[in-house]
């Protein structure tokens, strides 16, 4: 049976650096995820990912099991997403490309999926980029952390030392903005 | 003016027994809500396809080996016969540069070395320092050393 991440984390505290890349294993995946939404650029997602676990891994031994492993480590990930959007003084970027390539997008397709409807989900992901990237960083992080990542709205309001209330306006803010934008660029579901 | 925290509570299936039944009966005589909950909806399935791309990852964190201190030596550790044969071999080729004439420049084109028997040409620095950069402000990403 696998180990939680409680007992992968108290056994790293102990020096045993297995256990720690296991924790690294289980959630690179999800970190890089975040740090991608966040900032926007692939490269320097995943380099923001390695850090994220280097800075873990430094600081393990002050983590005392407050929270969640997971939500300590967005944190850091926020954090140093944060780091860079003000090092390199912009706005995150959405990555997605202009125009949608059918030959790249058949190896996507699945089985029930027509190319119509293919590319109409491209279309629908690379306008989430955008909007997503042009929202305020706080509401972005709320939609982020319950969206892709299925916090509860109290893990959300400790990781960002907010009001629970404060998290459900701004879930509420970022939303309605892409629903208004969504349905402004005729992209997504009917939202009306 | 409607809850708005109690659409969104209830938009992630995050109330109570007696809260959900309230905001449901709400839901029946509000339009307004009950059209923005379906407008929600529908975003919430519009972000499920933004999915990043899945790196290729591999970063571990590995233990940088422990260098141990060497012990002082004294002078007669370092005389070897190899030793002496090497500083033989040095004060030869000196000699040789000497009698060849050999003359070092250091010029805007980079590095020219001259001797009395032959003109060479000027040798470049500038791309070997171009490396040597590079391969030190671009360390291996999938590793990283902890002491």
């Amino acid at each position: 049976m696998a180990s939680t991440d409680e007992e992968l984390v108290t056994r790293s505290q102990g020096g045993d650096l297995d256990s720690f890349n296991q924790l690294v294993m289980r959630w690179e995946s999800l970190a890089s995820s975040l740090a991608y939404r966040t900032i926007g650029r692939e490269e320097d997602a995943r380099d923001v990912c390695q850090e994220t676990f280097l800075r873990a891994f430094r600081a393990l031994k002050g983590f005392k099991g407050q929270a969640k492993f997971s939500s300590w480590l967005y944190r850091i990930t926020l954090n140093l997403c944060r780091d860079w959007i003000r090092r390199e003084r912009r706005q995150p970027i959405a990555q997605a490309p202009e125009g949608v390539d059918l030959i790249d997008l058949a190896s996507e397709q699945t089985p029930t999926e027509t190319i119509e409807d293919l590319v109409a989900r491209k279309e629908i992901s690379q306008a989430v980029a955008r909007i997503m990237a042009d929202l305020p960083e706080e509401q972005r992080t709320a939609i982020l952390l319950k969206e892709y990542h299925g916090l509860t709205f109290q893990e959300i309001a400790d990781m960002l030392d907010c009001p629970l209330s404060t998290v459900k306006t701004r879930l509420y803010q970022g939303l309605s903005v892409l629903r208004r934008q969504l349905d402004r660029e005729g992209v997504g579901r009917n939202h009306v | 003016m409607c809850d708005k925290e109690l659409l969104v509570s209830y938009l992630y299936d995050d109330l109570g027994d007696a809260e959900r039944s309230r905001f449901e009966s709400h839901l029946r005589g509000c339009a307004e809500c009950l059209e923005e909950l379906n407008g929600l909806r529908g975003v919430r399935a519009d972000l499920i396809t933004w999915t990043p791309p899945q790196p290729d990852f591999g970063f571990r964190v590995v233990r940088e080996p422990k260098v141990l201190p060497m012990a002082p030596r004294s002078w007669r550790a370092w005389y070897t016969p190899a030793a002496g044969l090497a500083a033989a071999a040095v004060l030869v080729l000196a000699a040789a540069a000497g009698i060849a004439r050999v003359e070092v420049h250091r010029g805007p084109d980079g590095i020219t070395m001259r001797t009395g028997w032959t003109t060479s040409a000027p040798v470049s620095t500038s791309a070997a320092r171009e490396d040597a950069r590079a391969s030190v402000t671009r360390p291996p990403r999938r590793f990283a050393l902890c002491r």
